[in-house]
């Protein structure tokens, strides 16, 4: 009886090949564009106007607006088809035309400046799945991600106006779908359009990239 | 077959990405040609301040200044907008005499003013009758004079004594101190307190405050008013939050400061309302005078002198008016009175602040029109 459970036990562990995962690590380098549908309601910090002590304030935006800007990140793929993006970093700042916005910060008149807006979003892991089809590779995934928005602005008083700078912070969860051709063995030329599912609000926008990814 | 329609498939996604490479390759190359973002020229109103967006309901009033209104003040408060927007209608009207009595006195004028009362009560407006204690100029505030006289108990019962039969046909009266010296701070309580048991709870009594923002005040004469104790002997106070650019060009009034300064006073009293300029303000060399909205525009068209606005976005007037003096008219329209009353939210202020309304007829014609239009 002992001898027939060393010889299963030693089956069991010759039959168990070792299970070892295929892991690679890619670099992405991302630039494109982005859109916010609408522009949250901004921070101020306290300013001092010619006519009062403006306190620390949440000022109303909205309106969408379009960025430019790039970034990089990193990410691992395990067994070649499991995606796992992974830290990154990505700066846009503001592209076109706009209309300078009248608010208020705590009951003062506000002015915003659209156009001199930028934004920082720092990429945080998520998962996805990869397929290949000769020199094509087709990449689905969810990330999650924190974004910071910065604008310019000047709060009344009186006859004169202050400078401020407004901001915002949000935790960001955006779908990438992407589309890759093999330039060579370890080098991909990419398509990337990630609608943001949030993004300082829900289904608030999305990036659209052209994208270089180093790794198999 | 299965194997033919994958292989169809995957050539089509790879025909697919090719062309969203090149076009993204492109957009890419036309963003970073744009090269930077630009000001339109143009300003809008954010989500919070836009037309469509509902103002806060507030309770309304409107001085005017004087015993009569004239056709077109009339017509304002007969319009469907100044309905919504103003319940109450107050009167600058009443002036006490040098021995206490309060004007007008002659059957005359109380007949006229009673028919009027009585007539706006027909449009649901309650009217009260304020008295602003200027000399007989009827212009100037004297605050020493004032003082003296409230210092006086033969003249304060004399206009206790003639101040009740003139508010017969009033909701209420409004006292308009101005001008007095801080020292007179006990003098005030005291005068407030015997008009206060003299007409109350039959008559409402509201009090006009000067505009502090700070604890001592910051203004002349503003420590004058004991806003706590006189909070307890009426029923509204009302801060008057004009005039902001007493001393150089500016807007009539700062919204921001005016929120400060109700904010402060609402630490004392219970009701209290924010002011609102209906008039602007004329600077020259040789000082400044209240105009009209319409004397603005009429300036600004004779002289070709284009509007400008400033930061609180209230539209101003640089002109060279006659001997060759440069002038600078602030003064506000529909957009700028619905910026303030937009930006003094319910997070901002609470809802039992109400909205006083200064000057009747200086107006944008349309003003209360369009305001009414927006309120909830």
């Amino acid at each position: 009886m002992r001898r027939l459970a060393i010889l299963l036990g030693i089956a069991i562990v010759a039959a168990a090949t070792p299970a070892r995962a295929d892991v690679d690590f890619q670099l992405a380098g991302t630039a494109g564009a982005a859109w916010t549908r609408s522009l949250p309601a901004l921070t101020t910090p306290s300013v001092t106007t010619a006519a009062r002590e403006v306190p620390e304030s949440r000022v109303p935006i909205g309106g969408s607006l379009t960025w430019v800007g790039a970034g990089f990140e990193l990410g691992m793929t395990i067994d070649d088809h499991i995606v796992i993006p992974g830290f990154g970093i990505a700066g846009y700042g503001a592209v076109g035309s706009y209309d300078a916005i009248v608010t208020a910060a705590d009951g003062s008149i506000a002015r915003v400046r659209p156009w001199s807006a930028y934004r920082l979003d720092v990429l945080m892991p998520g998962i996805g799945y990869r397929v290949k089809h000769r020199r094509f590779m087709f990449e689905a995934s969810l990330r999650t991600g924190i974004s910071a928005m910065y604008m310019g602005g000047s709060i009344a008083g009186g006859a004169s106006e202050s400078e401020t700078k407004l901001s915002a912070f949000s935790g960001v969860l955006q779908a990438e779908l992407e589309a890759c051709r093999r330039l060579d063995p370890v080098t991909r030329l990419c398509v990337q359009v990630a609608p943001r599912i949030y993004d300082f609000g829900f289904m608030n926008g999305a990036t659209l990239g052209l994208r270089v990814e180093w790794g198999r | 077959m299965t194997i033919a329609r994958s292989r169809s498939l995957w050539t089509s996604l790879a025909s697919l990405t090719s062309t969203l490479l090149a076009a993204s390759a492109l957009a890419l190359v036309a963003s970073t040609s744009l090269g930077c973002s630009s000001p339109s020229g143009e300003t809008v109103n954010s989500v919070a301040l836009r037309a469509e967006t509902p103002l806060p309901a507030r309770a309304g009033s409107v001085i005017v200044d004087g015993c009569v209104l004239d056709p077109w003040q009339r017509a304002t408060l007969a319009g469907p907008g100044a309905k919504r927007v103003l319940q109450d209608v107050i009167l600058l009207c009443l002036v006490p005499r040098l021995d206490g009595t309060v004007g007008p006195r002659d059957p005359s004028a109380l007949q006229h003013l009673a028919a009027l009362i009585a007539d706006l009560g027909t449009d649901g407006y309650h009217v009260s009758l304020a008295v602003a204690f200027t000399d007989e100029t009827g212009q100037r505030y004297d605050g020493p004079q004032t003082r003296a006289l409230l210092g006086d108990p033969g003249w304060r019962a004399r206009f206790i004594e003639t101040l009740v039969p003139a508010l017969a046909p009033a909701v209420g009266v409004e006292l308009d101190l101005q001008g007095l010296p801080n020292d007179a701070r006990d003098l005030i309580t005291a005068f407030v307190t015997e008009v206060s048991q003299a007409v109350r709870p039959a008559k409402r009594l509201g009090v006009f405050v000067p505009p502090s923002v700070t604890i001592p005040s910051d203004l002349p004469g503003g420590d004058a008013f004991a806003r706590a104790a006189l909070g307890t002997q009426v029923d509204r106070m009302r801060i008057m939050t004009l005039d902001f650019s007493d001393h150089g060009p500016g807007p009539t009034i700062d919204p921001g400061w005016a929120v400060d300064a109700v904010r402060l006073a609402k630490r004392d009293a219970r009701a209290v309302d924010i002011a609102y300029p209906l008039y602007g303000t004329d600077f020259g060399p040789r000082g400044h005078r209240s105009t009209t909205y319409l004397e603005a525009i009429a300036i600004a068209n004779v002289t070709g002198a284009p509007i400008a606005h400033g930061p609180t976005t209230a539209p101003f007037v640089r002109y060279v008016a006659y001997g060759n003096e440069p002038h600078e008219l602030w003064f506000d329209d529909v957009d700028s009175t619905s910026r303030a009353l937009a930006a003094w939210n319910y997070d901002t202020l609470p809802a039992d602040v109400g909205v006083v309304f200064y000057g009747l007829g200086a107006e944008q014609p349309n003003l209360f029109e369009s305001l009414g239009a927006r309120m909830p």
